[in-house]
């Protein structure tokens, strides 16, 4: 039952993650790199000096893995062959000591389907068309804790343990604006148009295992909203509980529901200072309305406790083990055992908000090369995260330039690398914000830090 | 922009050769941390374990556990042999006389009646019995039929006198006969018949006696007890007779009276059939052999070889009916019960001194046999006598539960003693009963019951992954099941050889209060198929037989495990 639920989650997952493509929603890399054409997604009073067309569909593709649970954390290598970390020739110590306290991984997927930017109306426009998708999970460390070091008389907490995703689609349409010599604003202006939301995750979830009583509660929730979407149903053959068991594939795709958001930027060059700039900004500011929200649930918390269960010998008993055994299976299947809430109606989800705060300063001694300091917040609950940047930006010549950077934040230190090409007529950059720096030998990500942003787009 | 992206990734990073994850050792290992399972459980109730079914030897008798079982016996028909004797054969006798007056016409004779004196010689008899039944030791009386007759004939009046009469007629008989006769008198003493007037049928005179009785202590009677024969014997004879002549009963005046006269006697005796008789019995019974109370059907936890039970106050109660009673006679018996056990020579229990009992002179009668008077007697045997068997405790103690328990009725009899009148050739009746062996569930001091058992069959490939370290269950026990119990195991692999260490620590003592109980399972346990153990009950010194609601309680109960669990996914 549960695997089908499961199974059905990840089927709407990738059926979302396919009909866009790609995120990383953008590439911090490039915030600094002279050339590169998407800046204004990151602030949008970042303009280009030249206008732009995209080549559909490729224009600006941003593929992006973040988290704090690499797959070195659970990739292990015992004499000379590659294990898991339940092998048990990895030590807890080892294993534990490496995991954060919440892990998490996190699939980001950008493209720009269409995008444009011009000069006009006294300063720079954008017009943009992009389909966006996020996945993000949590897993909390107790969960690894009740694996690696074996079940014992502990609480474990795994109340983290969970999983969104959303798909969307962005109309976005920016303007930027000089403002006296040192000062210039900018904003984007966003119409989102939802294509599917799933949310699962725990309210509470604890596993008490005390020596006197053993208590489990879990309240659990599961949200999806998606055009044609349904839950299949069952009944516990026992119990006579009827319990979500499957989600019933999408017929047909559609519209899940409808948003707005709003981007905000300043960009700061104090004459003052020669090569000094300082910006900052704010992302997706705004929320979609879901609708066709169903939901499924535990209805509350639901709690079993071993000392509710009084076991006797005789076989004939009411409370025998046979029976004692099947009450309490029955009454552990109520901890899983989602119920149909129905369609819940509609469902306001704000966006994850991103905020950059980014200071440059070309060197005095030469001017094409430059340090640049970024710190982004990625502002979403429990998906929460944060980045420093540092970048080395160079660009020798006008029609080319690259930068280099390290960065440390919330998953962990990652370096990067972007270059970009740009004459009239031609714009291609490639760049990874985060290097996979060691790859299996499949050429896997060690990492799960590991982006890509590649575009191509006419200059003119 | 695919290439471009393997490009990059391929460009800006190294591989790593200890990362092949098409070659992935999937072995995990799950481990278990000396975690504590705390369970409740109901208290473990007797009569849950002891699962007893229709049939089966122990049953719930007054709310206790016992080995009940019942039947009935009975002997044969009681009967002693009549004693026959033969009709005695006495020869006649002859005896002549001289009439006075005689040879001249009846009418001449100057008077009118003419007395003769006569006696005749005696005549003797012997008759003998022989095979006369075991069961009669003496002999004072025996009650006989025997039709007998004297007849007096004198052939020389035929013709002349129509009758005579005969008068003081002594008859010389044996002493000590019961005799009946509607002509005279017998004297038992003398032996003496005396009849005072008898009259003539023609020229004979009949005396018909009847004999119903011969007593012994006279030479007359003699019983040998021995050769078991019996002899009677005697004389007879007329002692003394006056013969009558009267001239009135002449058929011819003119005829002439003959001047001697022949006076024959002759004797007639029946056979003597022997009715009853009166003196000493010994009658040995043979009785029908119970059916043996079959134990193979106890419970398996009783049945094993090192199992030695003592049981409190066994108790075997007889009823049994008494058919001569109405002679006044008791019986007794002695009682054996013999313990079965395949291969082996029965071990037999019997009564204590005298080794019998006694059977009173009445219809029915109730036993208890047991080593001590219960409290309450066997429901049916109300008013029991107690027997004392003071060994019957330790009918089933030996290397385990015997098979069966044979009980036997050993040398009943009708002890010898004296009886009056007791019939002979007759089916006197049986001597019938029935029995119970009761044997509350009782467990003495210094019994053991041995369980020995072994579960197996666990294996399977997810218990092969397992591996137990240890496993230790503590509790606190409180019973009032008066026995203590101590379990050691051996947990076994699937080649049925021991694995890890033993199973130790499991000891409840009799009537714990609130004991601490701690089990150890110690490792490392692998490949598990199984348990083998073997449980010791120890009997404690108590009466308090066990009852169905007898019951463990454990509380507190705690189980911790330690150990891991591996597999390869």
């Amino acid at each position: 039952m549960k695997h089908n639920i499961m199974k059905g989650c990840a089927t709407a997952v990738i059926a979302l993650a396919s009909a866009t493509a790609v995120m990383a929603q953008n590439a911090p890399i490039g915030y600094f790199l002279d050339g590169y054409t998407y800046r204004f997604q990151q602030n949008p009073a970042l303009a280009n000096s030249r206008n732009f067309i995209g080549m559909p569909g490729v224009s600006n593709i941003n593929l992006g893995l973040t988290g704090n649970l690499h797959p070195t954390d659970v990739l292990y290598n015992v004499n000379g062959q590659t294990t898991t970390f339940l092998n048990p020739g990895v030590s807890a110590a080892e294993v534990l000591g490496k995991l954060p306290q919440t892990a998490r991984f996190d699939v980001n997927a950008r493209v720009n389907i269409f995008a444009a930017g011009f000069k006009g109306l006294g300063g720079y426009n954008t017009l943009s068309i992009s389909a966006r998708t996020n996945v993000m999970t949590t897993m909390p460390h107790a969960l690894f804790s009740l694996l690696k070091e074996g079940v014992a008389n502990k609480t474990y907490d795994i109340t983290d343990f969970g999983m969104r995703a959303n798909a969307f689609a962005e109309i976005a349409l920016g303007h930027s604006q000089q403002l006296g010599s040192d000062w210039r604003f900018g904003f984007s202006l966003k119409g989102l148009i939802g294509g599917a939301s799933i949310n699962a995750r725990f309210n509470k979830a604890t596993l008490e295992l005390g020596a006197d009583n053993w208590r489990v509660t879990s309240n659990a929730i599961l949200e999806a909203s998606m055009k044609d979407l349904a839950f299949k149903e069952t009944v516990n053959s026992r119990t006579g509980h009827k319990y979500v068991n499957d989600i019933e594939k999408i017929n047909q795709p559609g519209i899940g529901g409808y948003g707005a958001a709003i981007d905000l930027g300043v960009v700061y060059k104090p004459s003052a200072i020669q090569g000094l700039t300082v910006s900052a900004s704010v992302l997706d500011l705004g929320a979609i309305q879901w609708n066709n929200l169903l939901t499924a649930s535990t209805n509350g918390d639901k709690t079993f406790n071993l000392d509710r269960y009084t076991f006797n010998t005789d076989d004939n008993a009411s409370n025998s083990f046979s029976n004692e055994m099947d009450r309490m299976k029955d009454d552990l299947s109520a901890l899983y055992e989602l119920e149909n809430m129905g369609d819940q109606g509609t469902k306001i989800d704000k966006l994850a908000m991103t905020a950059n705060v980014g200071a440059q300063y070309e060197m005095p001694f030469w001017r094409a090369l430059s340090l640049g300091l970024l710190h982004t917040a990625r502002i979403d609950g429990d998906y929460t995260s944060n980045e420093t940047r540092l970048s080395v930006n160079l660009a020798p010549v006008k029609f080319f330039s690259l930068a280099a950077s390290v960065a440390d934040g919330t998953y962990g230190k990652s370096f990067g690398g972007m270059a970009s090409i740009h004459m009239p007529g031609f714009n291609l950059f490639a760049g990874m914000s985060h290097f996979p720096t060691k790859l299996s030998k499949q050429y896997l990500p060690l990492s799960s830090n590991a982006s890509v942003n590649v575009g191509f787009n006419v200059l003119f | 922009m695919l290439l471009a992206s393997l490009g990059l990734f391929t460009l800006a990073s190294c591989v790593d050769e200890n990362y092949d994850l098409a070659n992935i050792d999937k072995t995990v290992q799950v481990n278990v941390d000396n975690l504590v399972v705390p369970l409740k459980l109901d208290e473990i109730v007797l009569k849950n374990v002891l699962d007893l079914k229709d049939g089966d030897p122990i049953k719930i008798v007054n709310g206790e556990y016992a080995v009940v079982e019942e039947g009935e016996f009975s002997s044969g028909d009681i009967k002693i042999d009549p004693i026959a004797f033969s009709a005695p054969s006495l020869p006649s006798t002859v005896t002549t006389v001289n009439v006075n007056g005689g040879g001249v016409p009846i009418s001449a004779i100057p008077v009118n009646e003419i007395s003769l004196t006569v006696k005749t010689e005696p005549s003797a008899f012997k008759v003998e019995a022989t095979k006369i039944n075991d069961a009669i030791r003496s002999v004072d009386r025996l009650g006989v039929s025997c039709n007998f007759a004297i007849v007096l004939s004198i052939p020389e009046l035929s013709g002349v006198l129509t009758k005579y009469s005969i008068s003081q007629l002594e008859l010389l008989m044996p002493t000590g006969l019961e005799v009946l006769s509607p002509k005279g008198v017998y004297d038992p003493q003398t032996g003496l018949f005396t009849a005072q007037s008898l009259q003539s049928n023609g020229n004979a005179v009949t005396v018909p006696i009847i004999i119903n009785g011969i007593k012994s202590g006279s030479s007359v009677f003699t019983f040998d007890a021995v050769g078991r024969t019996a002899c009677f014997k005697g004389e007879m004879a007329v002692k003394q007779a006056t013969i009558k002549l009267a001239k009135a009963d002449a058929v011819n005046q003119s005829a002439a009276l003959p001047s001697t006269l022949t006076i024959k006697t002759d004797y007639s005796m029946s056979p003597i059939e022997v009715k009853d008789f009166t003196g000493r019995i010994k009658y040995d019974l043979a009785v029908n052999n119970m059916n043996d109370i079959d134990l193979s059907g106890m419970p398996d936890v009783l049945t094993q070889p090192e199992t030695n039970i003592t049981i409190g106050n066994p108790q075997i109660y007889l009823n049994i009916t008494n058919p001569m009673a109405s002679y006044g006679l008791s019986a007794r018996t002695g009682l054996t019960i013999t313990a079965v056990r395949p291969g082996e020579a029965g071990k037999t229990f019997s009564l204590d001194a005298p080794g019998y009992l006694t059977i009173p002179a009445k219809g029915e009668s109730n036993f208890c046999i047991s080593p001590k008077m219960p409290p309450s007697l066997y429901p049916g045997f109300d008013g029991a006598t107690h027997v004392s068997f003071s060994t019957l405790g330790g009918i089933l103690a030996g290397n385990g539960l015997p098979k069966a328990l044979n009980i036997k009725l050993t040398d009943p009899s009708i002890p010898e003693q004296q009886v009056t009148n007791l019939a002979l050739g007759t089916n006197i009746g049986s001597a019938t009963g029935h029995y119970t062996f009761f044997a509350p569930v009782t467990i003495g001091d210094g019994s053991s019951i041995v369980y020995s058992d072994k579960m197996d069959g666990w294996n399977s490939s997810k218990l092969n992954d397992l591996t137990v370290k240890k496993v230790t269950v503590t509790a606190n026990v409180t019973t009032n099941i008066p026995l203590g119990v101590s379990v050691t195991g051996q947990l076994i692999n699937k080649d049925g050889k021991p694995t890890g260490g033993d199973v130790t620590g499991a000891v409840i003592p009799a009537m714990a209060q609130n004991a601490p109980v701690t089990i150890t399972i110690s490792g490392p346990v692998t490949d598990l198929d199984g348990i083998s153990f073997k449980a010791i009950a120890k009997g404690s010194a108590t009466d308090k037989a066990l009852t169905p609601e007898m019951n463990v309680k454990l509380s507190n109960v705690r189980v911790c495990v330690d150990g891991y669990y591996t597999t390869t996914l």
